[in-house]
């Protein structure tokens, strides 16, 4: 619904991490308008021959290939997944591009992700894009246990990939948030993306940067770093998803309210400005 | 090649209200068929096509005529307003479920003044007639609202006012309207009072004496039933073991609804009282064929017009081709031609 559906071939099935499906279409003439934070609608006859438009990120665009890759979200019914029966060669709807870009500002040379099972497929083609813009890249991962990971070979090499495990099997035994104090002040922006938990520790991070930039080393309140110019992202973006809905912005099944306002993630959204410092996303 | 011979068929028996005639023998050609209805009588609604936008999947106007075309549909109801603003649940709103999908969006929407103001302008224009749907949790709040869309609604092209008994009732400790019949007749009651459009009232397969509501809503005033509203339903997130929707109870789209939508359709056209537009779970021609056959005088499509913009076109087509089939000129022999001797 809105842009014009273009027919997708399955040219291949993957995994993004234990249990995410990732489908590759091969649909030429979507992928120039592509960018990373953009899903894609994937649209199917389901049951009686009713077809709904499943929200799917767009994890990685081959221009060579003329094909996008998609992560198939699982459904929080735990229901059989009508999509996730595709085969090699079926041919489905795809409509898109939803939502907005990640911003990335101009002088941002040192770039943060965060994530974890459920984010990492936000922010795989954001990694693609900046290293290949020359942007240093960090990936904080977070996972219960070492299985649970994405494969690092889905990543380009230059990516720093920092690990964290609840059961320690591999990397830091705890969680992301108690490495952020260490990347934070490293980073030009960061971007957050996975569930509430790793969303929280990320503002929060971002809200503690925040004052002790506006705080010289006396303790004296000090002039907020100055914005480059062209720069219009706020420092920490915090990517939210949907599972389905109209994708035009006029159903209300996909708004959060955020300290900027309200926010049609299919429109306005995937990437939500975090601390709320800034109004550019507001409706 | 001769013209071939259409084998006699027996004519499925008739409802009291739309009686089927024979199938006749004469060929009619689909595009001189008249797609167009008259629902109620007190406070007439004429529909070029019998086919209705639910309220609130294509939102409250501007988008909808991008998304969808407009000509081929009958009525557009915006999606719920109220007096004051209402906000939807936290996130997620909206998930999918098996058969269809659940939602909460509770109504939200920034109160009916601003709705009016950014979206008037896409009713005045529209190719089709619009409906404003109105929520209150109090007769009271009903009665304000629609002293406050009266004032501009003549400008702005309203058509029909429907009343939402799928909202929730203060006095009923926040549980539906719909959920009680009494105090279903009361709202219906105040509105016709403080109005002389149109006024459907919406109800879904939950609402509790259906059929007496059908047939007394008329005397309250009411001059269409929609019987196209979401049931409730809940389910829970097995991998996080929390409700699936950041609310809970959410409401019901999709053919999981259908064949109670059916029933009730059927239930209340039994009950000869106000026309029925009649829908949940639509998502092919077909499905809206059975509609008619139920009862429903206009059907309503809803969430499968995100994954199908082309539905209503289709819906209208195969409306023509079915009223041709039978040698006839009107949509009027497709209502309750299912319903059978049960209503004889
Ligand atoms: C996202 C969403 C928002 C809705 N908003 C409203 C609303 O504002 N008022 C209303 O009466 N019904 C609302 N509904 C219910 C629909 O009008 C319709 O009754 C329901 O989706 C069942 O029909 P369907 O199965 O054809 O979609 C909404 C449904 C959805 C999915
Ligand atoms: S999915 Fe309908 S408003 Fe975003």
């Amino acid at each position: 619904m809105g842009s014009t559906p273009v027919a997708g071939e399955l040219l291949a099935i993957g995994e993004l991490t234990p249990g995410r499906i990732a489908l590759e279409f091969r649909a030429p003439t979507l992928i120039a308008g592509l960018r990373p934070g953009h899903a894609l609608h994937l649209v199917r006859p389901e049951s009686g021959g009713y077809r709904v438009r499943r929200v799917a990120p767009v994890s990685r665009v081959d221009l060579i290939r003329g094909s996008v890759e998609v992560a198939l979200q699982p459904r929080a019914d735990g229901g059989q997944d009508a999509l996730a029966g595709l085969r090699v060669g079926d041919v489905i709807e795809l409509n898109g591009p939803i939502g907005q870009p990640i911003l990335i500002n101009k002088g941002t040379m040192r770039l943060l992700l965060i994530t974890d099972g459920e984010g990492f497929a936000w922010v795989r083609a954001l990694a693609d894009a900046a290293t290949r813009a020359g942007i240093s890249v960090t990936m904080l991962q977070q996972a219960d246990t070492a299985a649970d990971l994405p494969p690092p070979s889905l990543l380009p090499d230059v990516v720093e990939i920092v690990v964290a495990t609840t059961d320690g099997s591999i990397g830091h035994r705890g969680t992301v948030a108690e490495l952020l104090a260490e990347y934070v002040p490293w980073a030009d922006q960061a971007v957050v993306a996975g569930g509430a938990d790793i969303r929280a520790a990320a503002t929060s991070a971002a809200l503690r940067r925040r004052t002790t930039d506006r705080t010289s080393a006396s303790g004296k309140p000090a002039r907020a770093r100055t914005a480059a110019a062209g720069d219009r992202a706020p420092w920490l973006q915090a990517l939210l998803s949907h599972e389905i809905g109209c994708g035009i912005g006029a159903c209300g099944g996909c708004t959060v309210a955020t300290r900027a306002g309200q926010v049609r993630l299919c429109r306005e959204g995937p990437a939500i400005d975090a601390t709320g410092s800034t109004a550019k996303r507001s409706t | 090649m001769p013209p071939r011979k259409r084998a006699k068929v027996a004519a499925p028996r008739a409802s009291r209200s739309a009686p089927v005639p024979e199938q006749k023998n004469e060929r009619i050609n689909p595009l001189t068929v008249d797609l167009a209805v008259v629902l109620g009588s007190e406070h007439p609604l004429r529909l070029e096509r019998p086919i209705v936008v639910a309220s609130g999947p294509l939102g409250f106007g501007n988008e909808a005529g991008a998304a969808i075309d407009l000509r081929d549909v009958g009525l557009f109801v915006v999606r719920g307003i109220s007096l004051r603003p209402r906000f939807g649940g936290l996130m997620p709103r909206m998930v999918e479920v098996p058969g269809g999908l659940m939602h909460a969006v509770n109504r939200e929407n920034p109160g009916a003044d601003e709705v009016m103001d950014r979206h008037g302008a896409s009713w005045r224009s529209a190719p089709c007639a619009v409906a404003l749907s109105l929520v209150a949790t109090s007769v009271k709040e009903l009665a304000q609202l629609i002293e406050r869309v009266e004032r501009r609604a003549d400008e702005l092209g309203i058509a029909a006012l429907e009343i939402d008994l799928t909202a929730p009732c203060d006095g009923l400790e926040g549980s539906r309207w719909e959920s009680s019949a009494d105090e279903s007749l009361r709202l219906i009651d105040t509105a016709r009072g403080a109005t002389d459009r149109t006024l459907i009232a919406k109800v879904s397969s939950a609402a509790s004496e259906l059929r007496r509501l059908a047939s007394e809503s008329i005397d309250a005033g009411i001059d269409v039933l929609s019987v196209s509203g979401s049931p409730h339903g809940f389910l829970p997130d097995r991998a996080r073991r929390w409700p699936a929707l950041a609310a809970g109870i959410g409401e019901l789209s999709g053919p999981l609804v259908r064949p109670a939508a059916l029933a009730a359709i059927a239930e209340a056209a039994s009950g000869a009282g106000a026309s029925i537009i009649g829908g949940g779970g639509i998502g092919s021609p077909a499905d809206a064929l059975d509609t008619f056959a139920a009862g429903a005088s206009a059907v309503s499509l809803g969430t499968a017009l995100w994954a199908d913009p082309r539905l209503p076109g289709a819906v209208v087509d195969s409306l023509r081709r079915a009223v041709a089939a039978r040698g006839e000129t009107s949509i009027l022999v497709l209502r309750g031609s299912a319903l059978g001797s049960r209503h004889e």
